[in-house]
């Protein structure tokens, strides 16, 4: 794999050109929330500035989720027998400025939908028409606890390339033979990345890291899955739900959450489309049978079931929690509901 | 990759009316390629309605028609119980695991079954019956609200003239005509004389009957382990990936839909 320096000023004729061939996204500053944006010719001007500091900031208001596994996508019909339009559109995009905590999801959804036994072939198709640049993540806020689930805020893997911000530019590092391939295409561009370069990356990174430490100085327990087992006392969960207005905006914004329903919609006689879109289990008929049946009638139940999913099942199933620290969930959460200090609780 | 959210489409070519409030509706695959095991579900799409997860209760050996004995109970069911013969259906499937029918040769296969829930065990029993040589014996425990809720009033009979077979009926409430038991379907299960550890349980029922039809077989001596339960969850894409039928560890679609009294014993109310 490479590592290599690109001076900030070949940064976005590099982009204008790229632009040609990829749609990019990057994450833009909107109304003071950072955004993905789709990376626009007669905006490159004021895009220089912008682009060099939002990349330094949290991650964006939206995780990635909404990229591979769309909030609402066409999936079948009973007149079709081939594959719905969206399938085919396999033109290449490139989506800068992921973090860490966007990246872990991904391998979540890899796990539930691309490794099962009868594949996705939707997230599939807008996964490989996708190379990741995904940024370090200097300056964690109050929301963020990517380091109780085990992560760095610098990306790990589940990204093809890292690109690190310095004042005069930015060292890329190839993470997947995909992102080899794309850099080695542009490889006259880069230089030698420097001693100097490297070390200043490592001071960024560690003061992130500490930064990170001073937020959650409290660790998780070790055996949290075993811990949430046990914890099946009501009022426990109860006391933890308290305050939740049940508007399920935690679930809407996570960049984990797999679920989904399956709608269909009547279009013409005898004809119908299929649509799969975003769901969450605080509904309260998510679980519902036919019959009425409901095994988690209860809004608690609900709650603990969100736990469950990600920090138990999840966990014993596969070895990493479906949660990245991202605080998104707190961020969105009028009740203020920090799921940090309820599994400190434990 | 194919698409596992594209059903096939399949017409209705008979419907036979087994109680006020059940129906069996045959279905014509249209030579679509199809096949299942007994144990596996499909999901049924009522067109422009939506889908819901059924089990079939033809004989998996039976290949190009499809058996669906469906009670009335949502909007699903609702909207397919409008529907006449000639009309289309779509399918996916088949979807979940089998019955391990190797494990039950050589041994006593106690069906239990209560309402509807003899629909998804008729397949098992067609399936145990084209080798029935394999199985000790196979006996079918069935109960129904009234004699109007029995199912498969006309093939029961000749159940009951199957070398290896024993069949019982029990009505929680009879009528003038009733002349056979009355009570829940467990009252059934004393009527064996022996019962061993190895008998294998099979049980398919609403969930009241489920929990208590388990814990009368757990009475009479059967190992947890060869207590299959058809749990009835919210199977929504079949796939092991949209969550709803999550119980306890199990994707119920995907592990499932029947599982041990031994994998769901821990779940509090496995049954609901």
């Amino acid at each position: 794999m490479s590592i290599l320096f690109l001076p900030r000023e070949k940064l976005y004729p590099w982009l204008a050109k790229l632009s040609k061939t990829y749609t990019i996204y990057y994450p833009d500053s909107l109304e003071n929330k950072v955004h993905y944006n789709k990376l626009n010719q007669s905006l490159f001007d004021e895009t220089d500035i912008r682009f060099h500091k939002t990349l330094q900031k949290i991650r964006p208001a939206e995780s990635l989720k909404g990229f591979f596994f769309n909030p609402r996508l066409k999936v079948a019909g009973l007149e079709k027998t081939s594959i719905p339009d969206i399938f085919l559109d396999e033109s290449p995009r490139i989506i800068i400025g992921a973090k860490n905590c966007d990246l872990r999801p991904l391998q979540v959804h890899q796990k539930m939908y691309l490794e099962s036994e009868f594949g996705e072939p939707f997230y599939k198709a807008q996964f490989e028409r996708t190379l990741i640049i995904a940024a370090d993540c200097p300056v964690p806020e109050q929301t963020c606890f990517c380091n109780l689930l085990g992560l760095k805020p610098y990306p790990e893997q589940g990204t093809d390339i890292v690109v690190s911000v310095l004042p005069a530019g930015y060292i890329f590092e190839t993470s997947s033979n995909k992102g080899e391939e794309f850099i080695a295409t542009y490889d006259h561009l880069f230089q030698e990345v420097s001693t100097s370069d490297m070390s200043q990356r490592e001071g960024k990174r560690n003061r992130a890291i500490a930064l990170l430490d001073e937020i959650n100085p409290k660790q998780w327990r070790k055996d949290l899955a075993k811990a949430i087992d046990k914890k099946t006392e009501e009022d426990f969960w109860q006391e933890g739900a308290k305050t939740c207005v049940e508007c399920f905006g935690c679930l809407m914004v996570c960049p984990t959450c797999f679920c989904f329903l399956l709608y269909d919609t009547p279009i013409a006689e005898n004809s119908f489309a299929r649509y799969k879109i975003w769901d969450a289990c605080y509904y309260a008929a998510y679980a519902r049978v036919g019959g009425g049946m409901n095994p988690r009638p209860e809004f608690w139940k609900r709650f603990l079931n969100r736990f469950h999913c990600k920090f138990m099942n999840f966990y014993n199933d596969y070895g990493f929690n479906s949660c990245s620290g991202c605080g998104r969930c707190y961020s969105v959460c009028m009740g203020k509901i920090d799921i940090r200090k309820i599994l400190e609780k434990l | 990759m194919k698409n596992p959210f594209q059903p096939f489409p399949v017409t209705i070519t008979e419907i036979i009316d087994e109680t006020p409030t059940i129906k069996t509706f045959v279905l014509d695959l249209l030579g679509n390629k199809f096949s299942f095991d007994a144990g596996q579900f499909i999901e049924l799409t009522i067109p422009g309605i939506g889908e819901a997860p059924f089990t079939p209760s033809s004989s998996p050996y039976v290949k190009d028609k499809l058996e669906m004995t469906i009670m009335k109970v949502g909007k699903a069911t609702s909207a397919l119980f409008d529907l006449s013969v000639g009309e289309n259906l779509g399918i996916r499937g088949p979807f979940g695991k089998r019955y391990p029918l190797e494990q039950f040769e050589g041994r006593e296969v106690m069906i239990l079954g209560g309402g509807v829930g003899l629909a998804p065990l008729r397949s098992l029993f067609l399936a145990l019956a084209q080798n029935m040589k394999k199985y000790k014996k196979v006996h079918i425990r069935y109960g129904a609200k009234t004699p109007n809720d029995i199912v498969y009033k006309y093939l029961i009979p000749s159940w009951k003239k199957w070398k290896g077979v024993e069949v019982q009926l029990t009505v929680d409430v009879g009528d003038s005509e009733w002349k056979g038991k009355v009570g829940v379907v467990t009252v059934l299960l004393d009527e064996v004389p022996v019962y061993t550890k190895d008998m294998v349980g099979v049980v398919c029922g609403p969930p009241i009957m489920m929990k208590f039809g388990t814990m009368k077989l757990l009475e009479k001596g059967f190992d947890g382990n060869n207590i299959y339960l058809s749990m009835e969850k919210n199977m929504s894409c079949g796939l092991g990936q949209c969550g709803h039928c999550r119980c306890g560890k199990y994707f119920v679609c995907k592990d499932g839909p029947v599982l041990t009294w031994e994998q769901v014993k821990d779940i509090e109310d496995p049954f609901l």
